[in-house]
């Protein structure tokens, strides 16, 4: 064995205990990176096979231009298409709603998809739980298990079957199959397939299909014949490729991979300065025997090599620790998980990034020690070069640390550009403000040191004079343990604060409808004068349809970018929204703006689109319409409309395949018939009838649109259910955070064994003296408390710094401005001291913690140690 | 025949705080080939410092030294470890053995540091513990040995690759009297079994009396030296070192 391993692995078995958290320091990273990858990788298998299922097989949809709508594609277009040379395949679907009606029941709504039996089963093959697909004969249709639960039918059954809600066209129908529902149901709604014959082709709905699926021959990039396909039928379709639903997991792919790649750094930053302090206090408590070694000849690169087998052997114990540990808890938490998952997938890339985060963790750790090791001079074996840090550095430090700072703010304040202002934020700034605070913690933790050694001391029932000396000799050592503690304990602030902003600058507003509906296919007005008349609890109903549009020459605006580049137009009955939804006009009177937005051509904008952009009454705003035509549209009030904007937000954020954007336009429904071709709308907003206005009324009602294909919320559900997803965002980032903190601590008691170990005299001259164990155990915990103390109120700083700069970001780049903490002075003085509390007791904490169980083992070894008189 | 050890004009200083101290002003010294010379002086005289150049474990102000026919000056950092390596032996006060290997390993150490080990090194192991009679504990770590029997480690590990020249400073300092007189008649054996040149450090007379000359320092300069076979009585000798010492 190489005489450099030997040494290494006696060195672990000598003294395991600290190799071994340093072990698990790397393991900790490694574990938390492959549970976040192999959640991500079973996710995205799961959607993706779901997905597919979903979907089926066919490689390009050619759907009617606008989202949102209901306009179908015209039913010629698909003949076209199929006599294509290099169409396979082509499958038309129509999509509404259909009332089903079972013998003695009450009849209910259910969404339904016209198909043609033959060809869909070829693209999109459905398995069945019994029977089989229809015939296409006009009188048998099957459903899914979904549709079949809820009205417990089974084939052979007879329903009677319509469209438009009337008992003079029902139909008998028989249910010859039932689908199984696909294998994540929350991502499918109850659904009843019947023959294209059954769908009515009046004026209101022209006969037509929703989406046609193409299979296609010697064709193999699809976005390209995508695109070229879609210029040739013009912009009246949308042409997509088959993935496309993949391709937006994709992009939640990519924030899945920045959140992998942020935990990476984060959670490798933590290990690496564990690794790095560790390997340091080896090397300067074995720097006698590194001189040692070189008087009887080893060369630099010799003890080198001594210290890069320690640091592989750490690496080794680590990764394989990491890897049992991160597979054990990520396949245990999918397997408790079943409705998320569908198998556990874990991808090589995501063991690989884990592995490499490990690896390279490990390297940078291993930078400084190795620094100090080839200054290891042959005269370290006999001279002890135990002397105090030069304070001057660490004043140097501080100040430069404080530079960090103020060159951040000025940067900030100096770039005249918003973007560049941004982006030098993003890329500068953040790291400008971690370090800055990072570099002040040596010089912090010298000066509690000297002067509330006395306060601590009496707390803790020590002798200050004991306390002075803790951690002069080895500042930077600390200053690193310091640094890793800060980087979860500014996560931990940051979170929490920003989330505290966030809510306390969301106001509900007062006057708010009883119910919000929501459908996934558009719904015509015919179906909601139906739904008025079936459920006569409703007084009121306001549809209103919420779609993406573009405009014309969009410039470059960070705030677009987030918000993926487009703007919402809301598209409101300008009679009854109103009256439903309250709506502070900012700019222009309240009456004569709606009178200009019922005369059409006009809109409302909200306030953040005017924060943003700085467009008020009498502008013009232009976007496109479905031909890709330029329309003009005024601006006829600027409202605050954190109503509708709730609304739509509340179900994006539940919706998965929904994106939203950030800046709201408000105009009519009638405007968005003639220029986007809307046909029906989303979104429904009820009010209910006075008498009908309780709680069992409620339910009622919304159990029979649930089943009918609507979601509903209502207003308390509304207020309460976007609190209850930022408190959740919140709390999963916190317990990460802390999951980092906790990683951390590992290196205090690291460092806690390394300090008591270097002072075991003392310690045994202390004990030999007359201090009890318990004493020594208060100092070690005293010592450690100045550590938690500093690292928790710096990061604590840093956070509120990073939340105070997000505020900033919020208020000029997003148009949706937050306050800092809280609206008030005072209420800001008092979240700034429970934060800085917060942070400075959990840190503590956590820090006595990991030190307790050294400082009990170094208090009962110390009269031992000294008995022995100094050997080992 | 060249001398095993040549110095000239030798000076060295520390800072100490603010202060500069003098530790060597000037020392001029040559030591023969299979001498055995022990450099004496009082505390703070230089003694440690002046041993610590000559073997290589740190660099002088100014003036000359050669151990082995080999000019230390001249030497890059790389020679400089090959001559530790293979020219010299060094033995402390503080046996200053790696506590996590044996004796065995210990002494096998310089060895694989060369990258050389091979059977005829274990032999000349196994010959140096029957030497210094220590062989029984030949797999003891250090902390289960005694003083005298780490410091017969250190002298095992200093001879295992036949180095011209050894230097040992104060190495009795920590053994009481029975194990000190036990090493120097052990080192003693040991020396002549390889043929090697001694220099070593102590403040003791009657440590001094096993060496063929004793050199005296003061003030970081030679102040005087004398044979010892010049001496039969130790107090004699004794006496006549404080004369020259002080
Ligand atoms: N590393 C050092 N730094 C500062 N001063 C030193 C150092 N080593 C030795 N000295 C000083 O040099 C002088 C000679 O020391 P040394 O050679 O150790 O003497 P001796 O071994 O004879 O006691 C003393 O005054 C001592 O304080
Ligand atoms: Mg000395």
């Amino acid at each position: 064995m190489p005489i450099a391993l030997r040494l290494a692995l006696r060195q672990w078995f000598n003294r395991p205990l600290r190799p071994i958290l340093c072990s698990i320091a790397i393991a900790a990273a490694v574990a938390l990176i492959i549970c976040v990858g192999a959640g991500f990788d079973s996710l995205r298998y799961s959607l993706n096979t779901a997905i597919g299922q979903l979907l089926g097989v066919a490689e390009v949809h050619v759907r009617a231009s606008q989202k949102g709508t209901d306009t179908r594609v015209p039913a010629a277009m698909l003949e076209t298409l199929r006599h294509r040379p290099e169409v396979e395949m082509a499958n038309g679907r129509v999509q509404g709603f259909a009332r089903l009606t079972k013998e003695g029941e009450e009849p209910r709504w259910f969404q339904t998809v016209g198909i043609d039996p033959v060809m869909d089963e070829k693209l999109r093959p459905k398995g069945y739980t019994s029977g089989h697909a229809f015939s296409g004969k006009a009188d048998e249709i099957t459903l899914d298990s979904g549709v079949a639960d809820i009205l417990s039918l089974r084939v052979g059954d007879r329903v009677l079957f319509n469209f438009d809600g009337t008992d003079a066209t029902n139909r008998s129908v028989t249910i010859v199959g039932i689908v199984a529902r696909p294998a994540i149901d929350l991502i499918s709604k109850p659904t009843v397939y019947a023959p294209q014959t059954l769908f009515p082709g009046d004026a209101q709905m022209p006969l037509g299909y929703n989406v046609i699926d193409l299979k296609l021959r010697n064709v193999e990039d699809f976005d390209t014949y995508s695109t070229n396909l879609g210029k040739e039928l013009g912009p009246a379709v949308m042409v997509s490729p088959g993935t496309t639903s993949k391709a937006r997991m994709g992009n939640e792919s990519h924030m899945i991979q920045m959140g992998l790649t942020l935990l990476s750094v984060v959670s490798g930053i933590c290990a690496a300065l564990i690794i790095g302090t560790t390997l340091s206090v080896g090397v300067q408590e074995r720097i006698r025997q590194f001189g040692q070694l070189r008087c009887i000849g080893a060369s630099r690169s010799q003890l080198v090599t001594f210290l890069a087998a320690d640091a592989l052997l750490l690496m080794i114990g680590g990764l394989i620790m990491g890897v049992a540990l991160g597979l054990g808890l990520s396949s245990l938490a999918i397997h408790f998980l079943p409705q998320f998952f569908l198998a556990y997938k874990i991808s090589a890339s995501s063991l690989g990034i884990a592995l490499a985060n490990g690896c390279l963790a490990t390297l940078v750790g291993t930078l400084v020690p190795i620094w100090q090791l080839t200054r290891v001079t042959p005269m370290a074996a006999v001279t002890t070069t135990a002397h105090r840090a030069r304070s001057k550095r660490l004043w140097l430090a501080a100040v430069l640390g404080l530079s960090c700072l103020a060159i951040q703010a000025a940067l900030w304040a100096l770039i005249p550009s918003r973007e560049v202002r941004f982006l030098s934020y993003t890329t500068v700034g953040i790291p400008l403000i971690f370090i800055g605070y990072t570099l002040l913690g040596p010089m912090c933790l010298i000066a509690l040191e000297k002067h509330g050694a006395t306060i601590i001391g009496l707390l803790m029932g020590i002798k200050p004079s004991l306390l002075r000396n803790a951690w002069s000799r080895t500042p930077w050592r600390a200053g690193a343990m310091i640094a890793a503690l800060m980087i979860g304990v500014t996560l931990f602030t940051t979170v929490r604060a920003r989330g505290e902003s966030i809510l306390k600058s969301w106001s509900f507003p007062a006057k708010f409808p009883d119910l919000v509906l929501f459908s996934p296919t558009s719904v015509s007005a015919k179906r909601i004068d139906l739904i008025r008349k079936d459920h006569p609890e409703a007084a009121e109903i306001s549809g209103l349809a919420a779609f993406p549009v573009k405009m014309p020459n969009s410039a470059f605006r960070v705030g677009e970018v987030l918000a993926n580049g487009s703007t919402n137009f809301v598209a409101v009955d300008p009679q009854s929204f109103p009256t439903m939804v309250e709506m502070d006009f900012i700019q222009g009177d309240r009456q004569s703006a709606l009178r200009k937005l019922a005369e059409g051509g006009h809109i409302l904008i909200s306030k953040e689109f005017y924060n943003a952009r700085g467009l008020g009454v009498g502008d013009k705003l232009t976007f496109l319409d479905h031909e890709g035509k330029t329309v003009d549209f005024t601006i006829a009030g600027v409202v605050t409309s954190n109503g509708m904007d709730m609304a739509k937000n509340y179900f994006d954020l539940r919706s998965t395949f929904q994106e939203a954007a950030i800046s709201s336009v408000l105009g009519t429904l009638d405007d968005a018939r003639k220029h986007f071709q809307l046909n029906g709308v989303n979104l429904m907003l009820l009010n209910l009838n006075p008498q009908a206005a309780n709680a069992a009324a409620s339910n009622k009602l919304r159990e029979d649109l649930q089943q009918e294909g609507f979601q509903s919320a209502s207003s308390v559900e509304m207020k309460t259910g976007i609190r209850d997803l930022i408190q959740h965002v919140v709390d999963i980032l916190s317990i990460i955070s802390v999951g980092g903190l906790c990683v951390a601590s590992l290196g205090v008691a690291n460092m806690v064994i390394a300090s008591v170990h270097a002072r075991r005299f003392e310690f045994g001259v202390l004990r030999a003296i007359g201090a009890g164990r318990w004493q020594l155990i208060r100092l070690v915990l005293a010592e450690v408390t100045l550590i938690g103390l500093v690292a928790g109120i710096l990061g604590a700083l840093a956070g509120l710094h990073f939340t105070f700069m997000g505020t900033l970001v919020d208020r000029t780049m997003v148009g949706f401005p937050t306050k800092f903490l809280s609206p008030t002075w005072p209420g800001r003085l008092v979240a700034i001291r429970d934060s800085l509390f917060v942070a400075a007791a959990i840190t503590i904490l956590l820090a006595w913690l990991a030190s307790l169980l050294p400082a009990i083992k170094g208090a009962y070894a110390a009269q031992r140690t000294l008995l022995a008189g100094g050997r080992a | 025949m060249e001398p095993a050890v040549k110095v000239t004009h030798l000076k060295k200083s520390y800072r100490q705080g603010e202060r500069q101290v003098q530790a060597l002003r000037g020392v001029e010294l040559t030591i023969a080939r299979g001498e055995f010379v022990a450099i004496m002086g009082a505390s703070g005289s230089g003694k440690s410092t002046l041993l610590h150049l000559c073997a290589a474990l740190d660099r002088p102000d100014e003036g000359s030294i050669e151990v082995a026919g080999q000019k230390l000056e001249t030497l890059s950092e790389r020679q400089l470890t090959q001559f530790r390596r293979r020219r010299i032996g060094v033995i402390f006060q503080q046996f200053n053995l790696i506590p996590t290997l044996t004796a065995f390993e210990n002494i096998a150490l310089p060895v694989q540091l060369d990258g050389s080990f091979n059977a005829q090194h274990s032999a000349r192991i196994g010959e140096l513990l029957r030497i210094l009679k220590i062989d029984h504990r030949a797999d003891h770590r250090p902390d289960a040995l005694s003083g005298g029997e780490q410091q017969r480690v250190a002298i095992a590990r200093a001879l295992i690759m036949e180095p011209p020249v050894l230097f040992a400073d104060e190495p009795t300092g920590n053994l009481d009297s029975n194990s000190a007189n036990q090493f120097w008649t052990l080192l003693e054996d040991a020396a002549r079994a390889f043929d090697t040149t001694i220099v070593m450090v102590t403040h003791e007379p009657t440590a001094a009396r096993h060496a063929d000359r004793v050199v005296v320092l003061r003030d970081g300069q030679v102040s005087g030296e004398f044979a010892v076979q010049d001496f039969d009585d130790p107090g004699a000798l004794a006496a006549h070192y404080q004369t020259i010492a002080t």
